[in-house]
């Protein structure tokens, strides 16, 4: 779980080009949209873009789901795992 | 030809009284349920004695409701884009009340939205007058103060009609989803005014992701997408696939769309993106739909001409009630009173993401923190249009840097300026420098300034994932053996490589196509390919067709270890374009 949390916040640096931030100064349990990390509308678009490519994971047609996936990187961490683990049983 | 109204009879022509206005959530409104809600909004207006009224209602249906509820009281509606603090102190000065969604304490008498009446009886209205001063929308003016720009009934259903002769009889009833607020005209106008004229529902909730609007039009026999280029170049898909739902009109608006997106959404929804150009203070200007034709073509009755010594776009249009040309702030290409192609703006108003925001006055904000001794804001466009700041810091701020770092210098200044702007447009990036870049002339040149950025742009292009405009898209990449890679690649129009090889047919140089055959063995074989300083020779290269703009192609490498080369080949299915082979000296390894 602490590896995918690293790899996610490698994911969202990258994917949304932050600058003068590492791995490192993203708390997982610290909100990823305004006062946290300071994400917007378009981060929220670009990432829902970068899991569908990297996890294949398609969002849920409602957006207080996604906002709450969206909240942190711990829930996305979560959201990554479950879908993984509902994969791999297929 | 489906029935159509204009906008001041939208509630005095007789109707089906079950006919759906709007969809909300699993309901449905009616003209009836929404006709009392207008009633009931117009009630709670007539008690107040304001006559300018700051609005903000999320649902769209029940923001229409108070639209027409306050112009049947005869208010006139100043739409808040959001309720920023600054937006707040702007409404503070230009209303006499707030009606909708606002919080109690803002200081003005607030109409709240009004209880549900279950037994309400829709009462018949008298068609609105149409000199009525309607709607007033806040802009980024030229000189960094926002600007209020008024519009009466008439234009605005002026407006409504224009879109609605030319589109109204291809979409039929379809339902109007959308991804814009109608708190702007944009979405006023799309999402609510112009689905009500011509009876077609409108979805109430505003749709933030693709998920959702895909989800909307599987429920509707037709759909009309309401988007902006910030959305179709970040909408998730696979390859060559296709929209759930029947897709009748899809409106792009807010800021031209890339040529790409333009494929993309035209290819995805099965029908060509329709991009209408104008700005609240002008109305509708223009439409194209890029696949066809790339030029502008005007909307009725508008012509346009260009002022001579600046280029800037000049207009006539009846939207704006007299013959007189109006100068924007666009520079442009004029093909004859109706056709025109835009090459930029010439003030200091950025489009960042289809917001509009003036850089002057994000930089007056900025030079007045105890941090900041001098400023320059930029717009960048990458990944994504973005302000971008170099700043040359006071006293005080450098001590505050030497102590807590940069980052928390910059994360200070946007909370600054997170009052007075809305997220998007805030900067995300920073260049903290001892003196701004000055010419001899003592200016500061643009081009210096975004200069300050290529090299992070170069850095993060470098990555093999990101759009860039040095790198190709990597649609798929695959080893097939061990020695054998193959990656499919699109290469954008907005190639650097294209621009000036050739002026009259740009295509990839043949150097590029090496330089990224070794870049990606590189990246696929990793250690397994010798030492950069090891090169040797290029074999038997060979540049058989020309690579266009747009084009994807397949790069197939193979690694051959025992001769210490790669051999590498550009095609796409039939269509050889390049091979060759790249051949590292094994003796120069050590070196």
């Amino acid at each position: 779980m602490n590896e995918l949390k690293v790899e996610l916040k490698k994911l969202v640096i990258d994917a949304l080009e932050l600058e003068d931030i590492t791995v490192d100064d993203i708390d997982s349990s610290e909100p990823l949209f305004l006062d946290g990390l300071g994400l917007d509308s378009i981060d929220a678009l670009e990432l829902g873009l970068a899991l569908q490519k990297r996890y294949n994971i398609k969002l849920a047609a409602d957006s207080e789901k996604t906002r709450k996936h969206f909240a942190s990187i711990n829930n996305l961490a979560e959201l990554v795992a479950s879908h993984e683990s509902a994969r791999g049983e297929i | 030809m489906t029935e159509s109204t204009s906008l001041m009879h939208v509630l005095s022509t007789p109707g089906e009284p079950h006919a759906v206005v709007a969809l909300r959530g699993n309901t449905v409104v009616t003209r009836q349920a929404f006709a009392c809600r207008v009633a009931a909004w117009q009630r709670v207006a007539e008690q107040q004695a304001a006559e300018i009224v700051g609005v903000f209602v999320e649902d769209a249906c029940e923001f229409a409701a108070a639209l027409f509820g306050l112009w049947y009281a005869g208010k006139t509606a100043l739409l808040a884009g959001d309720r920023l603090p600054a937006t707040m102190m702007q409404l503070q000065e230009r209303v006499g009340a707030l009606a909708g969604d606002f919080d109690d304490d803002v200081g003005l008498p607030l109409i709240r939205v009004p209880a549900l009446d279950p037994a309400g009886i829709a009462p018949t209205f008298p068609p609105l007058d149409s000199s009525h001063l309607a709607v007033i929308v806040l802009t980024s003016g030229t000189t960094g103060a926002p600007k209020a720009v008024p519009t009466s009934l008439a234009q605005l259903g002026n407006e409504v009609l224009m879109h609605e002769s030319r589109w109204g009889a291809l979409v039929g009833r379809s339902t109007v989803i959308g991804t814009v607020s109608h708190q702007h005209i944009y979405g006023l106008l799309w999402r609510v005014l112009w689905p009500l004229i011509g009876r077609r529902p409108f979805v109430a909730e505003i749709c933030h992701y693709a998920e959702e609007v895909l989800a909307r039009a599987e429920q509707v026999p037709s759909a009309v997408l309401v988007t902006t280029p910030t959305h179709l170049a970040r909408w998730p898909h696979q390859l060559g696939e296709t929209a759930a739902g029947n897709w009748t009109l899809v409106v792009s608006s807010t800021a031209p769309l890339a040529r790409e997106h333009s494929a993309f959404g035209s290819g995805y929804f099965g029908v060509l993106v329709t991009e209408i150009f104008g700005s609240s203070e002008t109305g509708g200007i223009a439409w194209r739909q890029q696949m066809k034709d790339e030029v502008w073509t005007t909307l009725d009755g508008v012509k346009v001409s260009t002022q001579p010594e600046t280029g800037a776009l000049l207009l006539q249009s009846p939207l704006l009630g007299s013959d007189d040309w109006v100068m924007t702030g666009d520079q442009a290409e004029v093909y004859g009173p109706h056709r025109f192609c835009l090459l930029g703006r010439l003030d200091r108003i950025a489009k960042i993401e289809g917001k509009r925001v003036s850089l002057t006055s994000m930089e007056s904000r900025l030079a007045e923190h105890p941090h900041i001794e001098e400023v320059r804001v930029v717009a960048l466009s990458g990944q994504r249009t973005e302000t971008a700041v170099v700043a040359v810091l006071s006293e005080a701020g450098r001590q505050w840097f030497e102590v807590e770092g940069k980052r928390a210098v910059t994360k200070n200044l946007r909370q600054w300026l997170a009052g007075h702007f809305e997220t998007p447009v805030l900067p995300r990036r920073w260049r903290l420098v001892d003196a701004l870049p000055r010419n001899a002339q003592g200016k500061v040149p643009q081009q210096h300034l975004t200069a300050l950025f290529e090299n992070a742009e170069q850095n993060r292009f470098g990555s093999d994932d990101c759009v860039s405009n040095r790198w190709p898209i990597v649609l798929k990449r695959e080893l097939l053996d061990a020695n054998t890679a193959l990656l499919r690649l699109r290469l954008l129009p907005e190639l650097v490589y294209f621009r000036g090889h050739f002026d009259e047919i740009p295509v990839l140089p043949g150097v590029v196509q090496v330089h990224w055959v070794e870049h990606y063995a590189r990246a696929m074989f990793g250690e397994r390919l010798a030492n950069r300083h090891a090169f040797s020779r290029m074999e038997v290269v060979k540049f058989q067709e020309l690579i266009r703009p747009g084009r994807e192609v397949s790069m197939e490498i193979s690694l051959q270890p025992e001769h210490s080369r790669i051999v590498f080949r550009l095609h796409d299915g039939d269509i050889a374009f390049s091979s060759g082979r790249m051949v590292f000296d094994a003796s120069q390894e050590s070196a």
